[in-house]
């Protein structure tokens, strides 16, 4: 590959893990634990297990399946009350919903109307917004982007198998670059900013 | 709690109502847009909703820019005739190369693969997922193993045609990529009246192809270069056969790398032969101008480079601007910088976990 293109591969994905690492470190996850979070995020990107095959054919891929899946369960039973895990899963429904709803409204396609932004980064900011609202944490919106857009894998996944549509469900299948983490990882930068904002507005040390 | 919970269902409600407005925008009348421009010459017509800002780079290289939208009809600014990249190689006859900087690798994926020719089949999209569009990929992919190059060609359906069609094709882009492609490929069909598209090349009946270059990603520049690369190449063999690139919003999965590009033949009121024809014509066009045949890899990789360079200055800007105002937004002074980039460059004692986070 030409050098200008490859750097330039080289540095975004450089960016992407290290920014998704210290994103990950923002949560409960120490910095090791960030980095092999990340580390098997993108080793399992190369394997998809097969659930199901025929005219509707369903996968899971374990970096951008699995392994998103188990670090939201994990969030979830180290929160801290039974409230917090209520509204980490609400946001995720609410935003599962939007997500959803928006998804019907328009295609997104080049050749039909669509809204202001690409659904990958619409997606990523609906989960971070209801996120961090709802729980005003970046666990909450981390939950919200992952098991939201997760959700709305499955409903497809249901509406496929019912109608015996001839479609092709890969949880996660994008891997590390699959917009399930995208969606969690874009949403706790996001929960990050406006937190870090308010609290600076507000004056300082108070805890929101 | 009870607070909280209001928020959030009065954001999601905002949300909601906000994409509500952008379908009282939406055509239910198969209709689509005409680009006219200030002396109300039409430019081109689309079935893409374009917004200000948006560049379109028309058949004969004149650059004009959206200035609004007034029901069916987009005004365009013209800004200036661009210079494609000179072109200087025979590429008739061209053989493919495979080096150490290529790998002879195609990749052809439909994210649409329900889009179909209604003149063919009389249909607009086949519900069982089999589009016409595959067999333009087909033809195409065909094309181009006769060139020598070897091409993966994914018929992976992302059905139905919603707002996650994308979001599932991306994963059959990135099991693509994972072949190492030099050039990743999204075959769609536009939706328009048939003179659009409708043209002859040497006597022969086939429909154009537009480009589609998403600007909302950090590989932008390269992509469009490859763009431009590739009319350039059209251009010079098969005058007439792109009708122009759109430099629009969104991403069309082209944050996955550069040398990646959507591309639209013909509209479903053309017919699924000339889309064939046009297929067979574009597998000569794009080892060219991906730089794959032997006289052309030097030109592509300087130019397709260039872009790839001005991005690469462009995300380190912007990566810098975002790190630095985050850190001025949340602890507000000059000083605590240095002190971060000692912490992550692991100079200073770790204690960004202290407060943790919620």
């Amino acid at each position: 590959m030409p050098t200008g293109t490859a750097l330039l591969l080289i540095v975004a994905a450089l960016i992407y893990f290290g920014v998704g690492q210290r994103l990950l470190d923002r949560m409960r996850l120490t910095d090791t634990q960030a980095l092999i979070a990340i580390a098997l995020m993108i080793g399992g990107s190369f394997i998809t297990v097969p659930l199901r095959t025929g005219r509707t054919s369903v996968g899971l891929n374990l970096g951008g399946g699995l392994v998103p899946l188990a670090l939201v369960v994990y969030l979830l039973i180290k929160a801290d009350t039974a409230k917090e895990r209520i509204r980490s899963i609400v946001a995720a429904i609410i935003t599962g919903g939007i997500v959803y709803g928006v998804s019907q409204i328009t295609d997104f396609d080049p050749s039909s109307p669509a809204l202001f932004i690409d659904p990958l980064w619409l997606f990523s900011i609906v989960a971070g917004i209801v996120g961090y609202v709802s729980g005003r944490s970046r666990r909450a919106s981390f939950i919200a982007g992952v098991l939201g857009l997760f959700a709305v894998d499955l409903v497809h996944l249901i509406q496929a198998v019912a109608s015996n549509m001839a479609t092709r469900v890969v949880l996660g299948g994008a891997g590390v670059f699959d917009a399930t983490i995208l969606a969690g990882l874009i949403a706790v930068a996001l929960a990050e900013f406006v937190g870090e904002t308010r609290e600076r507005l507000a004056g300082g040390g108070e805890e929101l | 709690m009870k607070h909280r919970m209001f928020a959030t269902v009065l954001v999601a409600l905002i949300i909601t109502l906000s994409t509500g407005l952008g379908q009282a925008q939406e055509r239910t009348d198969q209709g689509y847009y005409t680009l006219r421009d200030e002396r109300d010459r039409v430019i081109t017509m689309t079935g893409r909703e374009l917004d200000p800002g948006d560049h379109y780079i028309a058949g004969d290289n004149r650059l004009f820019e959206v200035t609004g939208i007034e029901g069916d009809t987009v005004t365009v600014r013209y800004l200036e005739t661009i210079e494609l990249p000179a072109i200087t190689a025979d590429f008739h006859g061209a053989q493919v190369s495979k080096s150490d900087e290529t790998s002879g690798v195609v990749g052809i994926y439909h994210t649409h693969n329900a889009e179909s020719y209604v003149p063919s089949s009389g249909t607009e999209s086949k519900d069982d997922g089999r589009g016409d569009i595959l067999k333009v990929g087909q033809a195409l992919a065909a094309g181009m193993e006769d060139m020598g190059l070897t091409v993966y060609w994914s018929d992976n359906s992302h059905i139905p045609h919603d707002g996650q069609a994308y979001m599932r094709s991306r994963r059959t882009a990135t099991e693509l990529l994972q072949k190492k492609p030099d050039t990743l490929l999204d075959l769609h069909r536009d939706a328009t009246p048939p003179e659009i598209y409708e043209t002859e090349i040497e006597g022969v009946p086939t429909t154009k192809v537009r480009l589609v270059v998403g600007r909302q990603n950090q590989n932008r520049e390269a992509n469009l270069e490859y763009a431009k690369r590739i009319k350039a190449v059209a251009d010079d063999m098969y005058p007439g056969l792109v009708e122009g690139i759109f430099d629009a919003r969104g991403n069309y999965n082209q944050d996955l790398g550069p040398k990646m590009i959507l591309m639209e033949f013909g509209a479903h009121t053309t017919s699924l032969e000339q889309a064939e024809q046009a297929a067979e014509y574009f597998a000569k066009v794009i080892p060219a101008a991906a730089g794959l045949t032997t006289s052309t890899q030097g030109a592509a990789e300087s130019q397709i480079g260039g872009g790839a360079n001005r991005a690469l200055v462009w995300m380190i800007v912007v990566v810098a601007v975002v790190v630095v105002g985050f850190l001025l937004v949340s602890q507000g002074k000059i000083g605590s910088l240095t002190a971060f980039f000692r912490r992550e460059a692991g100079l200073g004692r770790d204690n960004d976990h202290e407060d943790d986070h919620k």
